[in-house]
């Protein structure tokens, strides 16, 4: 067992495999080797822990990710892996936006490629068809071109 | 709560999150939003493709079309106020007018943001439907129009082969070219209004009627500062443009190719007649239309400065000058493409070429079609190899000879075996440049792969029977192969590669 502090001083007593889904804890653990001592994440609340946690303990039998993603897997393999999201992602990922970034966040801080990747992949679902106006309504993205420059960025109707 | 959650996250961030947005659509539509996210989203919108909208040498040539690239290009800010050297635009084998009308205009405005472009080559498509003609053809105007504007120096424009035969008006019913910008420029664009005129270099391998009011306003607009002209492909229009050249005058007009059409030949032999500057002139593959009564030979002054001459057998023999009336010329370059076992025109153009007053170098280039030097050296052989009835002997002024067999390379035995005294025919010969290239297993190869080989190629059978030649030989550049070698370009015979001697 791993015990895990997140930044409002939460504790969590987690199972080795689950935590070293997270290379920094992995990398901590093999630091300071056989001990006790609590380990620190500075960077995540309880509440985001909590949403990672879950996600680490439902995907903890998954087989790694490998490094090379780009070469070895086939393109319907690709395919499948990019569209074929469980209906359990579906739902875990169905939070709001302000939760959502703070996983992303939090992915990146604790190096969980996989929910990184995932959670991205939830951000960019959100403007799947959108057009640019309800892009900018969804994430309230403020237009900062210049007239001159919205007139050379306008987008063609590119339907064909 | 407004505040912008998204763009708060650190860059590394937003790059993963754009990373994962798969449609092409979706990135552009991302990349309109602001600022940050049109850098991020294009930035991997053009890596998805390995494109670089960065070079100078933007090459928008696939074959499936390039609307996906140009979708980029056309909205992006980091094009704007950029040079390029070459932009090079070829529509692929689309074949949807309304697709294609639709990436023109995104090329027209993508262009429209440079600040400028040295040289543009262009294949642009020509078939189209009625409905959308007057579109089309409206479109591939303001694109060439923009293009120009960009202080374009250099422009090549072509299309698919022989596409210029099913038009109409097959030409335009008035007589003066002048007239043409007034009766058929395509409405809604206006022709460039003099200013600063930059165009020195214009290839046209295409004349359809829609474009013949454009290309007489460019070289009429840009007449003073034009040096290199070439025209391909002159089928059908070739009234149109014996009127257009009749009407005008390059003062600088140093370099002009005119191969492969039928052309009048009256109005031509006028131009020339106005071009007395013209140092390199490619000029072979061409019927006049009306046929001419007799074989008139040209006025012999015009080629006064002419060091590089481009032809086949019969304009030597009916067309141009005799050799003695081109004081400077110092490389001939003669094109056979002799479809049956007759050389009598050849080896009168080699008797021509007895009349140079200078040392030159000669280039007998066979063409894709042509039988090829074995055969030719075959009735040589045939013959007797009589040197009192061969040309070769009076030939005192060939110093170098360049020979290109086309795809039938030099690998043949044949080859190997007759010519070496087909070469001592000539008196004073001291370089020999054989050209391979082509499928080079087709006639076998002129020199061994490794080094090793024990068998003599022709290189070292050919140094042991001419002593005192000097022999080498040379790649084809295979860069020209593109479309059935469509560049107007002659083989430069000057340039000697550092061959294996």
């Amino acid at each position: 067992m791993v015990i895990l502090i997140t930044s409002d001083n939460v504790k969590y007593v987690v199972e080795k495999d689950v935590a070293e889904l997270s290379v920094l804890v992995k990398n901590m653990l093999e630091d300071i080797g056989p001990s006790d001592e609590p380990i620190p994440l500075h960077n995540v609340t309880s509440t985001v822990f909590n949403k990672v946690l879950e996600y680490c303990i439902y995907h903890r039998n998954d087989p790694p990710p490998s490094d090379d993603d780009e070469g070895c897997a086939s393109p319907l393999h690709k395919y499948l892996a990019s569209h074929i999201c469980s209906e359990w992602d579906q739902r875990f990922f169905d939070v709001d936006q302000a939760l959502l970034f703070d996983i992303i966040l939090a992915a990146n801080y604790l190096d969980i490629k996989t929910l990184l990747d995932d959670a991205c992949k939830a951000v960019a679902h959100l403007i799947q068809g959108k057009s640019t106006e309800e892009i900018r309504g969804i994430f309230n993205i403020v237009n900062d071109f210049t007239p001159e420059e919205e007139a050379r960025v306008k987008k063609e109707n590119v339907s064909s | 709560m407004a505040s912008e959650v998204l763009r708060g996250l650190p860059t590394e961030i937003l790059i993963f999150i754009v990373d994962q947005v798969e449609d092409d659509e979706d990135l552009l539509s991302l990349a309109v939003t602001c600022r940050q996210f049109h850098g991020l989203s294009l930035t991997a919108y053009f890596a998805r493709d390995q494109f670089d909208p960065t070079s100078v040498n933007v090459a928008l040539t696939p074959y499936e079309g390039s609307f996906r690239n140009l979708a980029g290009l056309a909205l992006s800010l980091d094009v704007v106020g950029t040079s390029i050297d070459h932009l090079s635009y070829d529509f692929g084998y689309l074949n949807k007018t309304e697709q294609l009308i639709k990436e023109l205009r995104l090329l027209t405005r993508y262009v429209s943001k440079l600040s400028s472009i040295n040289r543009a080559t262009l294949r642009v498509a020509s078939y189209y439907n009625s409905a959308t003609s007057d579109e089309w053809k409206r479109t591939t105007i303001a694109l060439l129009n923009v293009i120009l504007e960009k202080s374009c120096t250099d422009i090549n424009i072509r299309t698919s082969q022989l596409s210029n035969f099913y038009e109409d008006p097959k030409l335009l019913r008035v007589s003066k070219p002048s007239d043409w910008l007034k009766n058929y420029w395509p409405v809604g664009i206006r022709p460039r209004a003099r200013e600063t005129q930059y165009l020195k270099v214009c290839r046209i391998q295409t004349f359809p009627t829609f474009l013949r009011p454009f290309y007489y306003h460019t070289l009429q607009y840009n007449s003073a500062v034009l040096t290199d002209l070439s025209f391909r492909n002159i089928f059908g229009g070739g009234a149109d443009w014996g009127l257009m050249m009749q009407s005008l005058i390059f003062p600088r007009l140093t370099r002009l190719t005119v191969m492969y059409g039928v052309i009048p030949r009256d109005p031509f032999v006028k131009f020339l007649a106005k071009h007395q500057n013209i140092r390199e002139f490619t000029y072979h593959h061409i019927r006049y239309d009306p046929r001419p009564k007799r074989p008139a030979r040209i006025e012999s002054s015009i080629f006064d400065q002419l060091h590089t001459l481009t032809t086949t057998p019969e304009h030597m023999l009916n067309f141009l000058p005799a050799m003695s009336k081109m004081p400077v010329l110092t490389n001939v370059v003669i094109m056979i493409e002799e479809l049956v076992t007759n050389f009598s025109p050849l080896e009168g153009a080699l008797r021509c070429l007895a009349a140079c007053t200078n040392k030159i170098t000669l280039t007998l280039e066979v063409t894709r079609t042509g039988l090829g030097f074995r055969a030719w050296l075959d009735i040589i052989v045939r013959n007797g190899l009589n040197p009192s009835r061969r040309p070769e002997p009076h030939l005192h002024c060939v110093q170098t000879l360049v020979m290109d067999n086309a795809d039938w390379g030099f690998g043949d035995e044949i080859i190997a075996l007759r010519l070496p005294a087909w070469l001592r025919l000539f008196p004073d010969l001291k370089a020999l440049t054989l050209v391979d290239g082509g499928s080079s297993g087709r006639m076998g190869r002129l020199v061994a792969e490794d080094s090793d080989s024990e068998t003599p190629t022709l290189l070292d059978s050919l140094k042991d029977a001419c002593p005192g030649l000097y022999i080498e030989w040379r790649h084809r550049n295979d860069s020209n192969s593109y479309s059935g070698g469509n560049t107007a370009e002659p083989l430069n015979s000057l340039t000697f590669s550092t061959g294996k001697v």
